[in-house]
């Protein structure tokens, strides 16, 4: 990412709907997925540290690691969670096999700097037996956008790209699904009509909302998980949220 | 001793579970001057401010003794 887009995240994501909505669709899986192991999880691409802060706040005593490329990133998460912090590629782990009961991966695998199916096979390795992985992924290529540039993504993906790069990598995929599908239109709307129209420079949607407006998208954040537990599944969507693990033998 | 005579030591849970990045083998710990050494990559991974940098561009090659300032009578 851009160095200052480090900052922006810092600042932003212990506050931003987005970001509240993507770690309430983690815990939810660790919760169901991963309770019970006592093995520690894997935030690869822990960036700034805020999801590492929750899940910190939501499993106490769980053992939680967080490496990240960038050095920045790292110093800023260090003052924000008690996880152990290393700095290293999500292609070349410095853990050994069989090392953690969960992987989690948010937003990072679509990093131009990132060999996705590598990095994958590198979750399955790390992973213990019958150990999940959770992946978001940004959704729909041609919603491609000046976001996309700032956060350095290469690309964005279709579902069935992501089953099958997890099933390339050795992965039972439990399920792919898309949210952020109702403020969809006015996503398509900011993006397509609104960000280009724009005058200044280039910038990524990490940025501050007020706070009305951010307890508003909030809720319905909340509704949309409702739906999807409830079994709703939406053809459309910001991001891609996946849930795969390593079968048992 | 207090915590600040240590401002870099590691995370002694995560140096459990590190290995070399690049064979996956074993790391040595060198406390003296800050390093995780992989004998079968020949790389010396450096750690800085606390956070091992586990990066075969940011490693010190093992056979390059200049690349690193010692101290007196420090080698081991």
């Amino acid at each position: 990412m851009e160095a200052e887009e480090y900052a922006r995240l810092d600042e932003t994501e212990h506050r931003h709907w987005w970001f509240a909505a993507a770690h309430a669709l983690v815990i939810a899986t660790l919760r169901h997925r991963a309770a019970n192991s006592p093995q520690p999880v894997l935030d690869a691409g822990c960036g700034t540290g805020g999801l590492l802060a929750r899940l910190e706040a939501e499993f106490p005593g769980r053992r939680l690691v967080g490496i990240d490329i960038a050095e920045a990133a790292l110093m800023r998460a260090r003052a924000k969670t008690r996880a152990s912090l290393a700095r290293a590629s999500v292609a070349s782990l410095p853990f050994p096999d069989r090392a953690f009961g969960a992987v989690v991966s948010i937003d990072v695998l679509c990093h131009r700097a990132v060999d996705p199916d590598r990095a994958l096979r590198e979750f399955h390795r790390v992973l213990a037996p019958g150990g999940t992985v959770t992946l978001n992924m940004p959704a729909h290529r041609w919603l491609h956008a000046a976001h996309d540039d700032r956060v350095h993504n290469r690309s964005r993906y279709a579902l069935k790209e992501i089953r099958a790069m997890l099933a390339a990598a050795g992965f039972e995929t439990i399920d792919a699904h898309h949210w952020n599908s109702l403020l969809f239109p006015a996503l398509l709307l900011q993006r397509k009509v609104l960000a280009p129209l724009a005058r200044g420079p280039r910038r990524s949607d990490v940025a501050p909302v007020p706070a009305p407006l951010d307890r508003c998208l909030r809720a319905v954040m909340a509704v949309e998980r409702g739906m999807l537990r409830a079994g709703l599944r939406l053809t459309f969507g910001g991001s891609i949220f996946a849930v795969a693990r390593k079968p048992a033998s | 001793m207090n915590e600040q005579s240590v401002p870099s030591g590691i995370d002694p849970k995560l140096l459990e579970i590190l290995v070399c990045p690049l064979t996956k083998q074993a790391l040595r710990y060198d406390r003296e001057h800050q390093e995780l050494v992989s004998a079968a990559a020949g790389l010396a991974f450096p750690i800085r401010d606390g956070i091992p940098i586990m990066l075969v561009d940011e490693a010190r090659r093992l056979d390059d003794a200049a690349s690193t300032t010692r101290p007196e009578g420090a080698a081991q």
